[in-house]
């Protein structure tokens, strides 16, 4: 992903992002204290699990056109470069698959 | 600003400046002594956005395994909360409080910016130091919020 492509999905993934950021930020202000059967209650909802995959996979697209460039930008040996856009990818598709995981089984 | 040159290239030559490279076509100056160089407002909001979205991006994957752990079941959920606990995980918090804070902030900023909104050098330099500080004060804010 490059180019136009890249610039899009990044602003678009950024307002997705501050968007549920607010609404996250908020969720949690007015919630009654931390407990286990009202977190898996509140993602058993599909609304509330869909809208978190979501926000889950802008930032993993947001955090991929970053990342990405920053090491465009500061790395410069071949090698170097192409081991650390790979281990970025596997950081992010690893959290990614991980956490998809964890989200079916919790529905 | 007499003497220095600015981040974006627009300074006075320097004669010091070595000319590296040996294909004439290519031998262009290149300044890059971090100790003279002025950095704008402008410019260092920018590195900031950068600094915290890596040190989000390193965030990612532990912030995943604490979402697994949490949903495991009641003791699992216990054990995230112990994990969160304690001087390393709360310096930790502190600081993506502040890189979410100024990150998020500083997003909004280029989006404006995007669209032409505080485009003008002295207005984008004002919005700079709003969002530097702003930036503090709610990770700050977020931090003191969700951790005391």
């Amino acid at each position: 992903m490059s180019g136009l492509a890249a610039w899009l999905v990044q602003r678009i993934s950024a307002l997705y992002l501050a968007v549920f950021t607010l609404y996250a930020l908020a969720r949690l202000s007015v919630a009654d204290a931390w407990s286990y059967p009202a977190w898996s209650e509140w993602l058993a909802s599909p609304l509330n699990a869909v809208m978190l995959w979501l926000a889950a996979l802008a930032l993993l697209l947001h955090a991929w056109v970053g990342g990405r460039d920053v090491l465009l930008d500061y790395v410069h040996p071949l090698g170097l470069r192409v081991v650390m856009l790979t281990a970025l990818a596997g950081w992010l598709l690893g959290s990614g698959i991980w956490f998809t995981a964890t989200l079916l089984e919790a529905l | 600003m007499s003497g220095k040159a600015t981040a974006n290239g627009q300074g006075q030559t320097n004669r010091r400046m070595p000319l590296k490279d040996p294909k004439p076509a290519r031998r262009r100056p290149v300044f890059l002594d971090l100790r003279q160089i002025h950095f704008p407002p402008q410019a260092i909001a920018s590195i900031a956005h950068r600094l915290t979205g890596v040190l989000m991006i390193l965030a990612i994957l532990p912030a995943t395994w604490l979402f697994a752990l949490s949903l495991s079941g009641p003791e699992g959920f216990a054990r995230a909360g112990e994990a969160l606990t304690g001087w390393p995980a709360g310096s930790a918090a502190l600081l993506l409080a502040l890189s979410l804070a100024h990150h998020l902030l500083a997003g909004i900023r280029y989006l404006l910016l995007d669209i032409d909104i505080g485009i003008a050098r002295t207005t984008a330099r004002r919005s700079a130091l709003w969002v530097l500080l702003l930036g503090v004060l709610v990770g700050l804010g977020l931090w003191w919020g969700l951790w005391a």
